[in-house]
């Protein structure tokens, strides 16, 4: 074996990590070496300096201090139920619902006023609290509103600035 | 083996899982962090993100891999990327004064008379080897501590590491040579007859 090869090969030589036939043929190169021979008390030296360092003990409370870093993830659905975004079908459902209620209200007290002008107010009223008298949820306070706006119009007044 | 389940639903469960964990294999993977980071502060950062990622990703082992295997290759991976990433950690120099209000202080190493001494000389050996083990690149530090600081056989690391049997060689070959210069001063007293 050349004396590059040796060299190479002297750090696993003292680990013993070596095949039996290369053992064997550093084991004779460094009969013939002075160098590797030096070289070899060297690395046993760093070796063994490596292996005297101390073992640094774990700070107190890491169990606890690491959990604490781990635990949100150990419960994912608490964390995140509230800022999930919902399913995009949901989103739109609930943006027709919103919708919807917002101006149904609109588009039916629009046709209401529309009916009334055109049966005249009394009998407007009349009809609708005969159709309404068994109904117990009918928004009488709605009709009154109606009732009013129709007769200020008759008088000629705008019943938007007489509410100023 | 232990097998741990992906998401325990009890967090009782979990948090005695978790330390069961910690107590198997914590103080290894601190003392190869701190060997790694150089300090205390950086070694118990790191040491800590070892075991929220192992945590977080236990649920992706096979139920037939070696947790233990398996543990040290997700630590040596996340070793040597955070450093690699974070290149040039500080470290004090023996030699560097120290600053203080009223002027610099010079170091004074001491004097092996007697056992404090010993004992603050055996400090100052550990410190300046340590600096000598910063002075590699991490991959080679890795190897070098795995196996002459914590004792493992060059098939262990290779497993650890990922990396053929023969690339730890080279690296421990390359390691040692580079702290055999650094250390020479250290050395003296105990080499061979």
């Amino acid at each position: 074996m050349n004396h590059a090869r040796a060299s190479r090969l002297l750090s696993a030589y003292i680990d013993e990590e070596l095949s039996p036939d290369e053992m064997a043929a550093i084991g004779g190169h460094l009969a013939d070496c002075p160098g590797c021979r030096a070289e070899i008390q060297e690395l046993r030296a760093t070796k063994r300096l490596l292996g005297s360092l101390g073992r640094p003990e774990m700070p107190p409370g890491f169990a606890a201090d690491t959990w604490s870093r781990v635990a949100p993830q150990a419960r994912p659905r608490l964390l995140w139920w509230p800022v999930r975004l919902p399913h995009p079908a949901t989103a739109i459902a609930v943006l027709v619902l919103v919708l919807a209620m917002v101006t149904a209200p609109a588009i039916r007290g629009h046709q209401v006023r529309l009916r009334a002008a055109e049966v005249g107010p009394d009998l407007f009223l009349q009809r609708t609290a005969r159709a309404q008298a068994g109904d117990p949820l009918a928004d009488r306070a709605f009709l009154g509103l109606v009732f009013t706006d129709a007769s200020l119009r008759l008088i000629g007044e705008d019943p938007r600035e007489a509410a100023r | 083996m232990t097998r741990f389940q992906e998401r325990p639903a009890d967090s009782r469960d979990d948090r005695a899982r978790f330390d069961a964990l910690v107590a198997t294999y914590g103080r290894r993977v601190y003392a190869i962090a701190y060997r790694m980071c150089g300090n205390a502060f950086d070694a118990n950062d790191l040491a800590q993100e070892a075991f929220v990622r192992a945590w977080r990703s236990l649920g992706r082992l096979r139920p037939d891999a070696s947790l233990e295997g398996w543990f040290y290759r997700t630590v040596a991976n996340l070793f040597i990327d955070t450093l690699r990433r974070r290149r040039g950690v500080r470290m004090q120099s023996l030699d560097e004064p120290i600053a203080t209000a009223s002027g610099d202080l010079a170091r004074e190493l001491p004097d092996p008379s007697s056992d404090v001494e010993r004992a603050v000389l055996g400090a100052i050996a550990d410190r300046r080897v340590q600096q000598a083990l910063m002075s590699l690149a991490p991959e080679i530090r890795m190897v070098v501590v795995l196996a002459d600081v914590e004792g493992y056989a060059y098939e262990e690391i290779a497993a650890i590491m990922g990396i053929p049997v023969g690339t730890v060689k080279s690296r421990l070959h390359r390691a040692r040579a580079a702290l055999r210069e650094r250390l020479a001063p250290l050395r003296e007293g105990i080499e061979d007859p």
